[in-house]
């Protein structure tokens, strides 16, 4: 217990970091199986009016994304991979790193609180004045949440942008980087750079509501509007701190398991990610389309909204190329690799209507949002989690989960969430707006949120058996062969299973040829 | 002779087609049936993408499946220029289809924002939780009554949160706050009745902040506005 | 309601012998919350419908002729020996300093329009008003001074933009409120500002607020300087727009942390450079 507590090592914070937005993720979760029951009939079912609910709404969206997608992409494989990644003996600032391990516990479990205190806040995961300030709910623990998840996270940023720029091993270039490790460069340099700007505002809102300021009053010369726009400056860029990591585990697991060096490497890092870091933050305009702000700044955010879709393209292309003569096997993180390129796609693609301000002046706030948001953003990183668990499982943990099992979690994950969300799309077209308690106005929604409903259900058995596929492998699995996936990449073949403190027996160092992609004739040279 | 003879025909078919649409008077565009069309045209468009990356990704996994053990990758080591052209034409198509989307979205765009010279003016007013709406004439009402045939443009502000002005059936969407005035504009083609919505998040009771959107007939409109309620 | 004219009437006929026709009243003689425009109720207003003036020299024009631009609207009436004149002078000078901020220019970027509530006002009126206001020579093309060519819109014209006046027999003059009016080139009502002693650059925010849905790429300067600031209801004027300034010092709240703690793992590299050189254990 002591040596988890008073830890410094990657490794363990990486750990810690998991098991904490498994936490959140269940909640989270159980959240969602609650809304879903209430929607599936008609009128009050669960409880009796929206105030509950509201809360669960809440801290569905707000836990989903700050205190699972986030810390489980940038904290839990960014702090267990990255060192391993490099052939460092840990992080530059191990001390700093585990202050900021226990910065997002303690974050949970003030998120937590939601469900003990008397006013819970009920202001979404967006905030917006002037509810947010009016409300009765306690929109403090909602503040200090981001404050200490924001704060955490940028402590993050800081360490590993220094970890990677000065703690790679000696003779590894720029270009012999694993792809993991880049998309996890671009994640921080947003964290860092766009953070302070959400905690700023949301620090601004608290000052609003407990101190009598006026800052986002209109009738004292706020303005409702800027709000809007600073938090999406930071939360637009922070679907791609969840988007860029995911398709590096995705990346990650495909070349691994294709024995495939990553398609078009270079292009991949410089365009792909890069791209999307660069472009990513001149786009937040695009979740004010129908806000009421000023026509051409909507028509030019469509322009630059619709940009993205070069970089991410360019990400597309380099996932399915990869595996473009490979040697395919279908283990567990593989199948969940592989059925991302399938979410990726229809999660993408429908945000194409909505990178156009005037399909989406009918698609804003809809249910086609919703379920677009969900599939992009909520499925397919969770399903990139869930890949890069069961990837370096056998390396965590030196053990083996169990495969049949696991494929079952798997499928039933996979025909779930496919069950839970198409049919949305469908309502979201014909007008089902979100965040709603009931729908008296659309009784012929009925039948399809009842179907969303059983859908969810299913993720649920599902992500309960992938759950304790993991704990039932970390303590009774078979123990692991070494290398069991046949990878090139660092932390497979430098590292004892499970690697011990110091990561390496040998420090590291690398030849110009090597590179973490090394199948078949590939160097360093031929990516 | 051949191919300058092409541009210029080119060039004149672009004219012929832009030089009505950019000049002023024009009819009344609804914008509810030009989404309806972009949308079609939109989904066309994904789904064309979707199947070409789906298609190849199947055939991928299907054929490269592992065969042996120890089995390795065999993909080809790009040259520089092969993979510069898997960047570049790539982003050339990408880029073309963009401009394709951002050109016809700023046409329905301009359609949605620009209120026609005629249009009937309503007042509205959000709370948490209601809508009033308020006529020229200065008769006040729950439900958005509407003449047939007419375009009306609905515009005011909230006296508290932000609330959403939504019309699912017209394809048309606004949000309302206070400090602000926005607006949305809709025509009503048929007689009947239509759902508006609250769609900005306002609290407890914000998915019962709705109320009906009634289309008459001139006549039954105009009795309508001239009694007060 | 009848009460409070009489407590104004009351107040004005005990201050009309002092009231100066070439400087404003002081705020002591009316109420001014009572003529007030409820700015909330009318902003967004249409202001076109069927409206003809004719100018200072005769000529007929509507709503279209004053360009597609924004409009600064100011009602009046011309036989008013003190405040109107002096609410027009006040304006004239605001301008003249608008002008020499330069940011925005009479003409290419607005135009002014006074406008008599009173029926009885009539071309040669307005000639002499305008005469009176000795317009300068930058100002004088854009700023046309007219009345309504049919009098019986004037009611409806005024009660639509919530302009309300009254006539008061004993003191032989109007009572009415000093507002400008800011009518974008859509022409609806984007702002209405009270202050009888506006500052010029609350002049030209609200201007460029008119203007916001029509400026153009080269105007990215007045467009930032309107992001920098938002109207303040209360107290009818424009502050700076705080949030922006806070969020975008906070951007570098991040990159400085990042700084320092880059230059501290460098120096810590080299060291660890050096000890692996002399061949040390890690």
């Amino acid at each position: 217990m002591k040596e988890w507590i008073f830890t410094t090592d990657h490794k363990r914070i990486g750990i810690l970091y998991l098991v904490g937005s498994i936490a959140a993720f269940a909640v989270a979760g159980i959240m969602a199986l609650l809304i879903r029951v209430e929607l599936s009939s008609l009128g009050p079912t669960l409880v009796e009016d929206a105030s509950q609910y509201n809360v669960w709404l809440y801290f569905h969206g707000a836990a989903m994304i700050l205190a699972f997608l986030i810390p489980g992409l940038t904290g839990f494989v960014a702090n267990y991979c990255i060192p391993l990644m490099i052939g460092a003996h840990d992080v530059a600032f191990p001390r700093i790193n585990a202050f900021s391990v226990w910065l997002f516990w303690f974050a949970i479990v003030l998120a937590l609180l939601t469900f003990v205190i008397p006013d819970p806040p009920d202001v979404l995961w967006t905030g917006y004045p002037p509810y947010s300030v009016q409300t009765d709910g306690n929109t403090a623990f909602y503040v200090f949440t981001v404050h200490l998840l924001g704060f955490s996270s940028i402590l993050g940023a800081v360490n590993f942008l220094c970890t990677v720029i000065y703690m790679r091993a000696p003779g590894m270039g720029w270009n012999q980087l694993n792809v993991f490790v880049w998309t996890t460069l671009g994640a921080f340099v947003i964290q860092l750079v766009m953070i302070p700007v959400l905690a700023s505002a949301v620090t601004l809102l608290l000052f609003d509501k407990y101190l009598g300021t006026t800052f986002f009053n209109p009738e004292n010369g706020g303005d409702v509007l800027l709000y809007q726009n600073l938090f999406w400056f930071y939360s637009h860029p922070a679907v791609y701190v969840i988007l860029l990591p995911a398709v590096g585990i995705i990346l990650e697991v495909l070349a691994t398991f294709a024995r495939n060096p990553v398609f078009n490497y270079k292009v991949t890092v410089y365009g792909g990610i890069w791209g999307t870091v660069l472009l990513g933050s001149d786009v937040w305009a695009h979740h004010l389309y129908t806000s009421g702000m000023v026509d051409w700044l909507r028509i030019g955010m469509m322009v630059t909204t619709l940009l993205i879709s070069l970089p991410v393209g360019l990400l597309t292309i380099s996932l399915v190329g990869t595996l473009y003569k490979g040697s395919i096997s279908f283990k567990t993180p593989m199948v969940y690799a592989t059925s991302t390129l399938f979410l990726i796609l229809l999660g993408g693609l429908t945000g194409i209507p909505l990178a156009m301000t005037s399909l989406t002046v009918h698609l804003a706030e809809t249910y086609f949002v919703m379920a677009h948001f969900h599939y992009i953003m909520g499925i397919t990183a969770t399903f990139a989690v869930f890949a890069g668990v069961y990837y370096w499982f056998p390396l965590m943990t030196g053990k083996m989960y169990n495969e049949t099992y696991s494929q079952i979690g798997f499928w039933l994950n996979f025909i779930g969430v496919n069950l839970t969300f198409w049919p949305l799309f469908g309502i979201g077209i014909d007008g089902m707006p979100r965040r709603y308690f009931d729908y008296q106005m659309y009784p012929e929604f009925e039948s399809t949120q009842m179907l969303s409903t059983v859908g969810a259900f299913i993720v649920a058995a599902g992500m309960a058996i992938t759950i304790l596929t993991w704990i039932h492998g970390a303590i009774l699995g078979e123990k692991a062969k070494p290398n069991p996936w046949g990878s090139k990449s660092m932390e497979w073949t430098h590292c004892e299973y499970p690697p011990g403190p110091g990561n390496f027996p040998t420090p590291p160092e690398v030849t110009a040829e090597w590179s973490p992609y090394n199948y078949g004739k590939h160097t360093a040279q031929s990516l | 002779m051949t191919i300058w003879f092409r541009v210029v025909a080119m060039v004149s078919a672009v004219a012929l087609w832009a030089v009505p649409a950019m000049a002023e008077g024009k009819p009344l565009q609804d914008h509810t049936e030009h989404w309806n069309t972009l949308w079609h045209h939109v989904i066309l468009d994904m789904t064309a993408i979707a199947v070409v990356f789906a298609a190849i990704t199947i055939w991928f996994l299907v054929k490269y499946k592992r065969t042996s053990e120890d089995q390795e990758g065999d993909s080809p080591s790009l040259s520089f220029g092969a993979s510069m052209a898997w960047a570049i034409i790539p982003i050339f198509l990408f880029l073309a289809d963009d401009f394709y989307l951002a050109a016809n979205g700023w046409k329905l765009w301009n359609d949605q924002r620009q209120v026609p010279e005629n249009a009937m003016e309503v007042k509205v007013t959000a709370s948490m939780w209601s809508w009033e709406y308020e006529y020229e004439n200065g008769k006040t009402s729950e439900d958005l009554v509407v003449p047939v045939g007419a375009p009306v443009v609905v515009r005011g502000s909230s006296d508290d949160v932000v609330h959403g002005m939504s019309l699912a059936d017209f394809r048309i969407k606004e949000d309302i706050m206070p400090g602000r005035i926005t607006y949305l504009w809709f025509y009503p083609k048929e007689v009947g009745e239509h759902v508006w919505t609250c769609t900005e998040y306002c609290g407890l009771n914000h998915s019962d902040m709705y109320n009906k959107v009634v289309v008459k007939s001139k006549a039954d409109f105009d009795s309508w506005l001239g009694t007060k309620g | 309601m009848i009460r409070w004219l009489l407590i104004i009437a009351l107040l004005l006929l005990s201050g009309v012998d002092e009231a100066n026709c070439t400087s404003l009243p002081s705020d002591s003689q009316i109420d001014p919350e009572l003529l007030r425009v409820d700015d909330k109720e009318y902003l967004g207003v249409k202001v076109t419908e069927g409206s003809v003036f004719i100018d200072s020299q005769g000529k007929e024009f509507t709503w279209k002729d004053l360009g597609d631009k924004p409009v600064i609207l100011v009602l009046s009436y011309y036989t008013c020996d003190g405040f109107c004149p002096a609410f027009n002078t006040e304006l004239r000078s605001v301008l003249e300093r608008v002008q020499n901020l330069s940011r925005v220019k009479i003409g290419d970027d607005f135009a002014v329009l006074t406008l008599s509530f009173d029926g009885n006002d009539d071309p040669e009126s307005a000639g002499m008003f305008r005469e009176k206001l000795a317009l300068p020579d930058e100002l004088e093309k854009d700023w046309k001074v007219a009345v309504f060519k049919e009098r019986d819109r004037i009611k409806s014209f005024t009660n639509k933009i919530g302009y309300k006046f009254f006539w008061s027999p004993p003191d032989r003059m109007f009572f009415h409120p000093n507002a400008f009016y800011f009518i974008t080139p859509e022409r609806r009502v984007s702002r209405i500002l009270h202050n009888s002693l506006t500052d010029a650059s609350d002049m030209e925010l609200a201007i460029l607020d008119a203007k916001f849905s029509r400026m153009k790429p080269t105007e990215i300067v007045n467009f930032a300087v309107s992001l920098c600031y938002s109207y303040n209801y209360k107290e009818g004027k424009y502050g700076l727009n705080y949030p922006l300034f806070i969020a975008f010092g906070s951007l570098f709240g991040g990159i400085t942390a990042f700084a320092v703690a880059a230059n501290v793992s460098r120096k810590k590299a080299e060291k660890l450079k050096i000890s692996r050189g002399k061949g040390e254990k890690l």
